[in-house]
């Protein structure tokens, strides 16, 4: 690999880790074998269950009583971790290796002070005195950029938001400055542009400290972001190794270059590329092929892939695939992966109104518990979930509704479906009033709107089998006639690509992919009008993300459906919506086209959001627009306009006296900001490379 | 924190109010005319009909729970029908003995229930766990007019170490008084270590399953700073407050230890008081009794309040 003077910090030799199950062994990481360079950051990427975090426990030596290290070495500094007693390890763990974690609140302890927990590794480690540590822990707050950190050490771990708990995490694992830091999907569950500065740090600690990183992430986006070196896995085996450069653009395993035709793209060019769904699944664990582990997957396998494991071979100079065919990729897919001809899939955006908003205002009761709240004596607060909103969405197309956990557009899906009523404004749909709660509404308008949510594990009636729930609307409805239900599930069965073997299976038996399919399929059974989806794809797999996708483009066209889409992905919503609206704390600060919110001009936050997300592609230069501080309290929002707070391009004090007007680009190209036309359309865009 | 202070004892009084009306109604409801009950079957309608108009039996319900309620509030619980004295002198002693029975079963019990359920709950599935959760199983599941049926047999019977009756004797020495009590807390709180036990081991296996134990032990940590200072503070949160919520489990408890072993404590009173339909005695005690157990309730949210931050900073 790469000639350096220094030995590898940390060299895991064929490393295999057993989980014994009910159902046998389950050989979760075989025969895996990574060097990590000092001073460098190695990304590990694959979808869940791949192996990465079991990797990442058995590189600290902690193992879930199940799981067991049956072979191989895994060497820090010529010591053997595997061989280490809890003595050994003790040292070790903290101290020369350290690790962050994905959950940060579950992560901190919820009962002691972030003081103490900071303060304990150094008392440990260094033998340091309480002042000391005290006082190297402040410091260290300050380097990971955390605000007022004095303050910080008395406080408890859910005083703090999920960007500064990471931050307290990051700067846990930095105090005894270690040899390797393991960073487990550091900003997965964070928002895009809280993610954003956490990856800031992230490369900034990397310079300054020199710190070797093991960054595992499911995102190639993130990962791009920060990795020098990359190792892909797949169903417990390494099937890629090398340069990001290498990984991102010039992909020699089929997985790696099928998970990255999964991505959405987004770029400058606004052309949208068809999303690859990887087919198949991931091969159970307890009984791994013969052959190759991918064969069943892959659009190269040929006869030899069935019964021959291929080793992992070295292509190039420091770039090495599990693959006997890894020089010969198929030219066809290197022209998809290389954004291949826009692909107009996207309905364009419909003139006949399906939905009006108009003013929808929505406020929640701050809580408030005990006598005082029942007997009224307490001034109530209110929470602006949503503050006079308007939408408009056409029959056949998508609107997008993007933004920070926070900002409201759960509240208005919400609204649409009747589950929460709305304090004012109208809500008209199909000609109908719906300004109420799904119980007042007529039955008939009930089987035209439909809701896709989040999690389907929760989504789905663990007793009712799959065809039962998608029958139950046909049933409600009466869309097919009584007889016709069973051969209807089968045909929306087979549409979501499950087929009738299906039909009597429980939730339980079916992965988190199949069962948003199911949901997917008993949303639009009865053929509804609008079907809401409420960030449908952000819990599954990149490869199950893009099969969704594509299902919900291929229903919008079969039904002419229109769709709210809720998401914080930036990609996703480019891939599938006509039109966006980008929300922040309850108000639309910019609406539009999705091809002109790509280019200026754009709100300051659009372009913020726009900087923040993470794209795999090593080429594309942005413009790093950071935003200041944290989301305010909706229970107490800023005066005039709301974003003024965290504005990287405010203007004065108008932004925070009065509130900003409406500015049209065009006449659906709306933005709510202060700032004159003319100088949003001149700012630097955020791509820098046109294509 | 003023404010949750107030919260809690405005709450308290709420719930007191409601009590007292529910006891009113039911003593009202209840098919037994106080002053016959006093003067007995035998008396004449004359005499009955004096001592009710004596009594105030005659007047409205509303003046008469009004009138009750504020002598209540006052300690003035009337008079007991059977006894003829004070009901606040009586409950007053007899109170004093059950809390006397009841605290130092908790005192028996909580370190007990706790240590056991720490130790299974750390070592769970191994064989100390084992061991634990069999006694707790057993514990749990015999009542305790068994459990002390059988430590009376093995006890005083057999081995003859203490005795069956736990009348106290005003003459006997601290020493003395408290081996009578040796028994009946040992039944109180068998079942309560039981419970307390299977309870904290539950919470203590979840807690050392945490993410944040976890980054404790990659932190190098100390096992025995881990436990301590990591595990324990959050691990007893949930035991705590369900040992608060049984005292008025409990109560039930010492009515039928008190019985098994001649103990003449509040719930023995309550009991012949229910049985010589004495109804003031009855209603006197019964909210004595349920004040207690509200005002254990406040006392546990004060303690949960300052173990837990997050109630704390809500």
């Amino acid at each position: 690999m790469i000639n350096s003077p220094k030995a590898p910090v940390l060299n895991v030799e064929a490393l295999e880790v057993v989980y014994t199950t009910r159902a046998g062994p389950a050989k979760a990481v075989r025969d895996v074998s990574l060097e990590i360079w000092p001073g460098k950051v190695l990304g590990l990427v694959g979808e869940s269950g791949c192996g990465k975090s079991t990797l990442a426990f058995a590189i600290m030596n902690y193992l879930t009583d199940n799981a067991a290290i049956s072979a191989g070495r895994i060497l820090f500094c010529d010591q053997d971790i595997v061989r280490m007693n809890s003595r050994e390890l003790r040292h070790i763990r903290g101290n020369e290796i350290a690790m962050v974690y994905q959950d940060p609140m579950a992560a901190l302890n919820p009962s002691l002070r972030i003081g103490p927990q900071l303060t304990e590794v150094l008392v440990e480690h260094k033998g340091s005195s309480g002042v000391e540590a005290r006082d190297a822990c402040i410091r260290m707050l300050q380097r990971v950029h955390m605000p007022d950190p004095l303050a910080v050490m008395e406080r408890y771990c859910h005083q703090l938001s999920g960007g500064q708990q990471q931050r307290v995490l990051i700067a846990m694992a930095l105090l005894t400055n270690p040899a390797l830091l393991i960073m487990d999907e550091p900003t997965t569950g964070l928002d895009v542009t809280v993610e954003a500065e956490i990856l800031d740090l992230i490369s900034e600690l990397k310079r300054e400290f020199d710190t070797t990183i093991l960054f595992i992430s499911h995102s190639l986006g993130v990962i791009n972001r920060v990795a020098d070196q990359v190792v892909v896995m797949y169903a417990g085996e390494l099937v890629e190794q090398g340069s990001a450069q290498d990984i991102f653009l010039d992909p020699r395993h089929p997985y790696t270059a099928a998970l990255l035709r999964c991505v959405p793209k987004i770029s400058a060019g606004v052309q949208r590329t068809t999303v690859r769904p990887i087919r198949g699944k991931v091969p159970s664990l307890h009984a791994t092929p013969s052959g190759c582990v991918f064969e069943s997957r892959c659009d190269r396998a040929r006869d030899r892939c069935r019964t021959e494991h291929p080793e992992i071979e070295q292509t190039a100079d420091g770039h090495w695939a599990r693959c006997f065919y890894a020089d010969s990729p198929d030219p066809a897919e290197l022209e998809a992966l290389r954004a291949g001809p826009a692909d107009t899939r996207v309905s364009p955006i419909g003139d006949a109104p399906v939905l009006k908003i108009d003013g929808l205002r929505t406020y929640y009761k701050a809580k408030d518990q005990g006598l005082a709240g029942i007997a009224g004596r307490h001034k109530q607060g209110f929470v602006k979930a949503v503050d006079n909103v308007s939408l408009d969405l056409g029959r056949n197309s998508t609107l997008g509704i993007v933004g920070e956990s926070g900002c409201g557009k759960t509240t208005i899906a919400k609204c649409v479906a009747g589950l929460v009523p709305p304090n004012a404004g109208k809500l008209d749909f199909i000609g109908i009033d719906i300004a109420k709660v799904v119980e007042q509404r007529p039955v008939e308008m009930l089987k035209e709107l439909q809701m896709i949510f989040q999690n389907p594990d929760s989504t789905l009636n663990p007793k009712r089998t799959v065809g039962e729930a998608i029958a139950r609307p046909l049933q409600l409805f009466g869309t097919v006639p009584q007889s016709e239900i069973r051969n209807e599930v089968v045909r929306l069965l087979d549409a979501v690509r499950l087929g009738e073997e299906y039909y009597d299976r429980l939730p339980r038996q079916l992965s988190g992919g199949e069962k948003q399919r199911v949901a997917l399929a008993r949303a639009f059974a009865g053929r509804p009008t609008l079907v809401l989806c409420d960030e449908p794809l952000s819990s599954l797999d990149v490869s199950v993300q893009a099969a969704v996708m594509n299902l919900l483009q291929e229903f919008q066209q079969e039904y002419g459906t229109a769709m709210v889409f809720i998401s914080h992905d930036f990609g996703v919503v480019n891939q599938l919506c006509s039109s966006v609206a980008v929300m922040y704390l309850g108000k639309i600060c910019e609406t539009g086209p999705t091809e002109a919110l790509f280019k200026p001009p754009y709100h300051p936050y659009t372009g913020a959001l726009l900087a923040a997300i993470p794209i795999p592609d090593p080429t594309l230069e942005r413009n790093s627009i950071r935003l200041l501080g944290t989301v305010p309290s909706a229970l107490d929002p800023p005066s005039g306009c709301r974003f003024h707070t965290r504005c990287p391009r405010k203007i004065g004090p108008i932004c925070e006296q009065e509130t900003p007007p409406w500015r049209e680009v065009t006449q659906e190209h709306r933005i709510h900001c202060h700032i004159p036309l003319k100088e949003l359309r001149t700012v630097d865009p955020v791509f820098r490379t046109e294509q | 924190m003023l404010l949750f202070l107030l919260n809690r004892i405005g709450t308290m009084l709420l719930t007191m109010f409601v009590i007292s009306m529910l006891v009113f109604t039911i003593a009202e409801v209840v098919p037994v005319d106080p002053a016959r009950s006093a003067l007995g079957p035998y008396a004449a309608q004359q005499a009955v009909d004096e001592l009710r108009d004596q009594l105030g039996l005659d007047r409205p319900v509303t003046v008469r729970y009004a009138d009750w309620i504020s002598n209540a509030v006052r300690g003035d619980f009337g008079q007991s029908i059977h006894y003829r004295r004070p009901v606040n002198e009586l409950v007053g002693v007899r109170l004093g003995r059950s809390l006397t029975l009841a605290a130092l079963a908790f005192a028996f019990m909580i370190p007990l229930g706790l240590a056991l359920g720490c130790i299974a709950g750390i070592n769970e599935g191994k064989l100390p766990d084992r061991i634990i959760s069999l006694m707790s199983s057993v514990f749990v599941s015999v009542p305790p007019f068994a459990s002390g049926i059988f430590l009376i047999l093995i006890f005083s019977v057999w081995l003859g170490w203490f005795t069956g009756v736990s009348i106290p004797d005003p003459d006997a020495s601290f020493f003395e008084s408290s081996k009578k009590l040796i028994l009946p807390i040992l039944v109180l709180a068998l079942d309560e270590i039981g419970y307390l036990a299977r309870m904290t081991r539950i919470t203590m296996a979840e807690v050392m399953k945490s993410d944040y134990v976890r980054t404790a032990v990659l932190k190098g940590i100390p096992r025995r700073r881990i436990i301590w200072r990591h595990a324990l503070p959050n691990a007893l949160m949930a035991p705590f407050t369900a040992i608060m919520l049984h005292v008025n489990w409990m109560i039930g408890g010492v009515v039928v230890v008190e019985v098994l072993f001649n103990y003449p404590g509040l719930g023995r009173l309550l009991l012949d008081a229910a049985l010589r339909n004495d109804i003031t005695l009855l209603m006197g005690g019964t909210l004595v009794l349920t004040f207690v157990a509200v005002a254990t309730q406040v006392v546990a949210d004060i303690g949960l309040y300052f173990m837990n931050p997050r109630v704390r900073f809500e």
